[in-house]
């Protein structure tokens, strides 16, 4: 029998970033900086190459994930792996949606911006941390109003179990907030059993929620 | 764990409603792409497109929806509902409302992914809420299909209706337009003279069911859903990885979860999008893993690329294939690219065992790879 447990988590908010694992808290101004302080303590190397074309959810995304590998002790960059990405939340990419055809229509629908487009789908925030940090495993979007959080914890944990991925990093975001839980196969270390988040982040969709539900940041030490 | 089978396919493409008119269509070598007409953009008259001609332009309802009820309209989805799942698999769905929200100050959430699944609930009597939205790029209609069967498949649900659905809109046509994307003469996949794809309206609605279940009711089964397997490149952002490394991955998981080898697929049913990059990644991923040519074909440059739907709708046709033990033509295609020389062509081909690989790619490096069996 394959167990899958939730040996990591992250949060990013406008203020704080957490590593809920660590227990690493560390104030910041938003996903950027986040990232910045990462890149500061050596666990990254440098920016995205593309990260000034980001739209507010992608910075988020992005930055979750990477302080949840962070917390889990997953490399970022160097050789590919088998890590998968599966990331959730009821908007999508609705921001990125608006934002590229408003500019589409301001500049009278003659000419449309290519690096607006590309965000306009709810997966390329997840590929953009993909792609950084050199993750080969499943990357999709989905969300189910009734079920939350704990439908999204069900089929990422079935993923796990059954794929040949190391890790599977579950990723809620919006333009404020991001939360990324990381699930392994047989770990030896356990922040929160599946069944656990699936019973009590039923119906729950925005990060925040997920991260009060959880009662993990208050009480966290900083670095 | 337990078979999975299809047992319902419907679909509505630019060739009509119902698998024999596509299936007509791409017998005929002729293309459903033509000019541009519903967005009514001049910029646009040099993309042509696979747009559906009984879709009213002037309606209130988006193409989308128009699309969607054609499909709820017939009979497949009535006979089998409602199944204990339900997935809806788009990339932009019901976008014309983002668009109009722009210009008339409505709520531009009504455009949302989750809100077109609660409106399809609705639509159908399903229970709200319940839905999923799987949306991973040109391969949500693959992952849907992947999600939908793995959940069967563990005896987490007995049968799964999956709907597809993209149209073509002026906010694709412009974000394609603008990445230089599409070829001016309509999408020729494999062809030596590709030079992008075309875009096109598509939806489709497939019903899974647990092998055991469809006996019991006594209900025929298309095909079998043997096995699937997804990767990401991580190579970059629009473009596909130039080795095929990460399709070749998607092939090898969905070999190994059906359990065959490689000389055991028959056909291939390929993405086939017409764009220089991706058909060249494709032939590259076949290739680590056939050691001899497969008959390879693409819907692509007959019925455009459906973009959430495309997954869906070409696992529909590859079940149909099967059935038949013949696959189509790629339409569009008249001189090979050398590297795809001996695997496609550009008329119908008999085929005699029992395994059908169906892959798709999209932006962000998601691969997705389905095999499907036959079932006498």
């Amino acid at each position: 029998m394959i167990s899958v447990r939730v040996t990591a988590m992250a949060f990013i908010t406008r203020n704080q970033c957490l590593a809920v694992g660590q227990q690493r808290c560390e104030p910041c101004s938003g996903a950027k900086d986040a990232c910045r302080i990462l890149q500061d303590r050596g666990f990254i190397s440098g920016q995205p190459k593309n990260g000034g074309r980001f739209d507010p959810v992608t910075q988020t995304t992005f930055a979750v994930a990477l302080w949840a590998c962070v917390d889990a002790g997953l490399p970022i960059g160097g050789p590919k792996r088998r890590i998968g990405i599966v990331g959730t939340g009821l908007q999508g990419s609705l921001e990125a949606n608006r934002a590229f055809f408003a500019d589409y229509v301001n500049a009278g629908r003659n000419s449309a911006r290519s690096n607006l487009f590309v965000y306009t789908l709810p997966t390329t925030p997840l590929a953009e941390a993909a792609l950084f940090c050199g993750f080969t495993g499943p990357l999709w979007y989905m969300c189910q109003p009734v079920g939350g959080w704990g439908r999204m914890i069900e089929e990422a944990a079935r993923c796990a179990a059954e794929t040949d991925i190391e890790a599977m990093l579950l990723v809620g975001a919006d333009a404020n907030e991001a939360v990324c839980l990381v699930m392994q196969k047989n770990a030896d270390k356990e922040l929160f059993s599946v069944s656990y988040l699936k019973k009590h982040l039923q119906g729950v969709n925005a990060p925040g929620d997920v991260v009060r539900i959880l009662g993990v940041a208050p009480g966290m030490k900083g670095s | 764990m337990s078979d999975v089978v299809i047992t319902a396919f419907d679909l509505v493409t630019a060739y009509g409603l119902g698998t024999d008119c596509v299936w007509k269509g791409l017998a005929s070598n002729r293309s459903a792409i033509g000019p541009a007409r519903r967005t009514g953009q001049a910029r646009f008259e040099a993309a042509p497109t696979a747009e559906c001609a009984h879709l009213d332009p002037q309606s209130r309802d988006t193409a989308v929806w128009q699309l969607c009820r054609s499909l709820f309209d017939s009979t497949v989805v009535r006979e089998q509902s409602p199944a204990e799942d339900f997935f809806l698999s788009t990339t932009v769905g019901e976008i014309e409302l983002l668009e109009r929200s722009l210009v008339d100050g409505s709520d531009a959430a009504e455009s949302s992914l989750a809100n077109l699944c609660l409106k399809i609930e609705r639509y159908l009597g399903l229970q709200a809420g319940r839905g999923t939205v799987v949306s991973a790029a040109c391969a949500s209609g693959s992952y849907a299909l992947a999600l939908a069967a793995s959940r069967i498949r563990q005896g987490l649900s007995a049968s799964a209706m999956i709907v597809a659905c993209d149209s073509v809109s002026e906010f694709v046509l412009a974000g394609f337009n603008s990445l230089m994307a599409m070829d001016k003469q309509g999408a020729r996949p494999f062809d030596s003279a590709r030079q992008g794809l075309s875009l096109g309206d598509g939806a489709a609605v497939m019903v899974l069911m647990n092998a055991d279940l469809a006996r019991e009711r006594n209900i025929p089964v298309l095909a079998d859903v043997a096995g699937w397997g997804m990767s990401d490149d991580a190579n970059h952002i629009t473009g596909p990885s130039r080795d095929g490394a990460g399709l070749a991955q998607a092939i090898q998981g969905a070999l190994t979860t059906a359990g065959i080898a490689a000389r055991d697929i028959s056909f291939i049913s390929a993405h086939g999008t017409g764009t220089l990059y991706n058909d060249a990644m494709e032939m590259q991923a076949f290739k680590k893993i056939f050691s001899a040519p497969v008959p390879i074909y693409g819907l692509k440059g007959a019925i455009g690329h459906t973009l959430g739907a495309a997954g869906l709708i070409e696992a529909g046709m590859a079940a149909q294939a099967l059935r038949r033990r013949s696959i189509p033509p790629t339409v569009g295609l008249s001189s090979p690219d050398p590297e795809a020389a001996g695997w496609v062509s550009a008329a119908p081909r008999v085929v005699s065992s029992d395994h059908a690989l169906c892959v798709n790619a999209g932006f962000g490096g998601i691969n997705a790879a389905v095999i499907l069996k036959r079932r006498d």
